[in-house]
């Protein structure tokens, strides 16, 4: 990983910049949206401690950290937003992220609430939720 | 399936880099399209990689006519990319770092 960053910044003019946009460490979470508001139905959690999203994200937040602590790149701006998936059911949300998102699902407990939530009102809708980090990185001068 | 509805990430982007207009972009992870064809529509020039080979064909099929003229699309990663040429404006991680 601190390997890309090396890379992307040899492919930059000396006024350009990198977008790093990922998720942060913060776990994702499954919620159903009610008229009253949105409710928490449980997490996106890690199959595999070695390869899920956190141990990912977290090698991705050092190698960061590392390109910075070489001076390869000043960080210009840096925010969080969050991101959204909406299924039309929650075996979509599930499958979905069986499929695509490595290392990581959701647990039946959580799909047992959000069932119980769904079917709670008509008209509630479940989500996948998770926070993204997006930071615009000035190259150094070597 | 329906992913951030609500746009925040192209307004998070369009924040972080406000002038696209004149920039050659190399994307990161472009997978099959998905952000790309976000923001692409107000960039110069695109050149997007991606290390799975089906979903960079998948993308170089359903591109919107009108972006084929500024995107390019290849499989393929940083280390795969040839020698850096400091040519481009901006490097896009599109979620791969």
């Amino acid at each position: 990983m601190v390997d890309a960053l090396q890379r992307a910044r040899a492919w930059l003019r000396p006024a350009g910049f990198v977008i790093d946009i990922r998720p942060t460490a913060e776990p994702a979470y499954l919620e159903v949206q009610l008229a009253g508001g949105t409710e928490l139905a449980g997490r996106v959690g890690d199959v595999d401690g070695r390869t899920g999203p956190s141990a990912r994200h977290a090698r991705a937040d050092t190698a960061l950290a590392t390109a910075i602590a070489r001076h390869w790149f000043a960080v210009e701006l840096r925010r969080e937003f969050s991101f959204s998936r909406h299924g039309d059911t929650l075996d979509e949300l599930r499958d979905h992220i069986r499929s695509d998102w490595r290392g990581a699902a959701i647990d039946d407990a959580a799909l047992g609430r959000a069932a119980a939530l769904l079917t709670s009102e008509p008209g509630a809708r479940a989500r996948v939720r998770e926070q993204i980090g997006i930071a615009r990185l000035a190259p150094r001068k070597s | 399936m329906q992913l951030d509805p609500e746009a925040h990430e192209v307004a998070a982007l369009a924040e972080a880099a406000p002038d696209l207009s004149a920039a050659r972009i190399l994307e990161v992870g472009c997978g099959a399209g998905r952000l790309t064809r976000r923001y692409a529509p107000r960039a110069g020039s695109v050149l997007a990689i991606d290390p799975d080979a089906a979903s960079v064909a998948a993308f170089h099929r359903a591109m919107p006519p009108p972006l084929r003229r500024r995107v390019e699309v290849r499989a393929g990663t940083l280390a795969t990319l040839g020698d850096p040429d400091g040519s481009f404006d901006v490097v896009l991680l599109a979620w791969s770092l």
